[in-house]
């Protein structure tokens, strides 16, 4: 068995554990970064990529979560986390919602002046800018049609630097945060599974696992004062109930229920990122944007209606991939003994079913009114549509049985604030019942905020480890 | 004797070169075998229980590539989600990787 002594645990490196390693190093804490996946070196395989699913994706990218509809979902295992695979979109979150949390859930300290000091922290260190030059066309095709359709539209910025000739490169946490920590001095011990904490009246000891680094496993045990988890909302969950916790762990479960409807135009589309343009007259309860779309999404989303799309696919270069997401629904993870994977669960009500065909019909709308003259719907059976005074079937065609509905956002598995019944950690993250255990990922976040959660899990880590230091 | 799901997969990849097509099966073995343990579990049981459908519809055997492509893309509209999940989960699985493996004049000439 290999033992590690370390003042400052973090386990998990995404944007949560990250952010959090890097301020404890800089603050000269001894800080150990353990994250269960692999360093890959950044770049090494494209954006969005087969080779990219195979080495940073959880599962290969096939977990789900159990219900009517089953929500396929994808989580990074990689040292970066859900950084390295996800968008790299940035939005804020907004002033009304984290005011709305803080009354809601008794959330201290949870102003927007505090907030936007630690996400103006973030934002100075990941040069958040938006992208230089020309709007891609897939992303001007939504400004397009919402711009047709009299709704507001937004661009938002992005954690990307880019170079003078206009060489565009992702900061993610494997680029940014974890090499800041490592600077400062942080122990990072990749290829490592934490399976459960130890804990003795109310303090955490040590957390136990298994190294996998060379193919075999190798027992490891890190003794430390204090513990971040941070493994994301549906790890962190589980390797808190494999260690004995349960009271309001878990139960919480939100995301944004997508569907997606792939497009296709008269003119050439960009393949390479995701647009960056979003529809937000219905925000927060439902956002409208697109999604990526190489080749292999592109054939993906036009074979979800198991109709005939041969043709379209030999036109790829001329499709794009667009999604309607709403905030709706709840649900659980479960850490069940025996099983090193969560089981995790998710229902939708006839409302939210409602909201997420009500989406699909604004996406459509919005889409043909920017010159799309084929959707092809995430819906079994279609209808594929070619007018928009035929979108109105889609209404009828959404049902549990036939939508094809996934998800990327997870949060809100132990909710932070100061009223015990609805939250399992305090305002600032430790864990009821604990004096050193502390949570610091998405988790947290007392609901979905409505876009991409990165900047909200970072302004948060931000303002929860800056408390955590002065305490 | 390879397994139901092995023989649907082999029906479904397209012909390719063997090093585009040994990428696609690794791609493809390796997603179902790291699939979380409780979802194996569920592909494991539809893979019996549609090998046995499937044979007592065949006269005691697993049918043809071309007539298995076209079970599989009847299972993917069928009212009955495992039987909708499962043959959605390993065309989803075979159609991205034969995407990603080939190049675009290939993917062209392909689709059309």
């Amino acid at each position: 068995m290999t033992t590690i002594q370390t003042e400052v645990l973090v386990i998990g490196s995404g944007a949560g554990g990250a952010v959090t390693a890097a301020l404890c190093a800089e603050a000269g804490r001894e800080v150990t970064i353990v994250e269960e996946g692999a360093w890959h070196t950044p770049g090494d395989v494209e954006s969005f990529s087969m080779g990219e699913m195979m080495t940073r994706y959880r599962n290969h990218g096939l977990t789900a979560a159990l219900g009517n509809p089953g929500i396929s979902y994808a989580e990074g295992r990689c040292v970066g986390g859900s950084t390295e695979i996800n968008s790299g979109l940035y939005r804020r979150l907004p002033d009304y919602l984290s005011t709305a949390w803080a009354t809601e859930f008794r959330i201290g300290d949870f102003g927007p002046d505090v907030l936007a000091d630690a996400a103006a922290e973030v934002e100075k260190f990941l040069d958040i800018t938006q992208v230089p030059g020309e709007v891609p066309p897939a992303s001007a095709k939504i400004a397009e049609g919402a711009d047709a359709l009299g709704w507001r539209s937004t661009e938002f910025a992005r954690a990307f630097s880019y170079t003078p000739d206009g060489r565009a490169t992702k900061q993610t946490m494997a680029r940014t945060y974890i090499p800041r920590a490592i600077e400062a001095g942080a122990n990072l011990v990749a290829d490592t599974r934490i399976d459960r904490l130890e804990m003795r009246d109310g303090r955490f000891r040590a957390a136990v696992g298994v190294s996998t680094g060379d193919g075999g496993e190798e027992p490891v045990r890190i003794v430390a004062d204090d513990v971040f988890v941070c493994g994301g909302a549906v790890q962190t969950p589980m390797l808190l109930h494999h260690s004995g916790f349960r009271r309001g762990i878990g139960s919480g479960l939100r995301f944004h229920p997508t569907m997606k409807v792939a497009a296709r135009f008269d003119s050439e589309m960009d393949h390479g990122e995701v647009p960056m343009h979003r529809i937000m007259e219905f925000g927060p309860h439902l956002t409208i944007g697109g999604s990526a779309a190489r080749r292999g999404h592109v054939a993906l989303a036009l074979a979800d209606t198991s109709l005939p799309h041969e043709e379209a696919l030999a036109d790829w270069r001329n499709v794009a991939v667009y999604y309607a997401a709403i905030r709706g629904g709840g649900g659980r993870v479960l850490g069940l003994p025996g099983l090193k994977s969560p089981v995790v669960f998710y229902a939708m009500n006839e409302a939210d079913m409602s909201r997420l065909a009500r989406g699909m019909l604004h996406l459509g709308s919005a889409l043909f009114a920017a010159g799309a003259t084929e959707l092809y719907p995430g819906i079994v059976g279609g209808p594929i549509l070619r007018r928009q005074d035929d979108l109105v079937q889609w209404w009828e065609a959404i049902s549990r049985s036939r939508a094809n509905v996934m998800t990327v956002h997870l949060t809100s598995t132990v909710r932070m604030g100061e009223d015990p019944r609805r939250a399992a950690a305090d305002s600032f993250g430790r864990l009821r019942g604990t004096e050193n255990l502390y949570v610091n990922d998405a988790s947290l976040l007392p609901d979905a905020p409505g876009v991409n959660p990165q900047a909200a899990i970072m302004m948060l880590a931000t303002r929860n480890t800056h408390a955590y230091l002065a305490a | 004797m390879p397994s139901f799901k092995s023989r649907i997969i082999d029906a479904l990849v397209t012909p390719l070169e063997p090093t585009q097509r040994g990428a696609t099966e690794a791609f493809i073995a390796g997603s179902l075998t790291d699939l979380p343990q409780h979802l194996k579990i569920g592909i494991a049981v539809d893979s019996v229980l549609l090998e046995v459908l499937t044979r007592a519809t065949h006269g005691g055997r697993i049918p043809d590539d071309e007539a298995l492509r076209k079970l599989v893309a009847t299972w993917e509209s069928n009212p009955l989600t495992p039987i909708r999940q499962y043959a959605r989960l390993l065309s989803s699985l075979v159609l991205f990787a034969d995407q990603e493996t080939r190049t675009d004049d290939q993917a062209t000439e392909a689709a059309a």
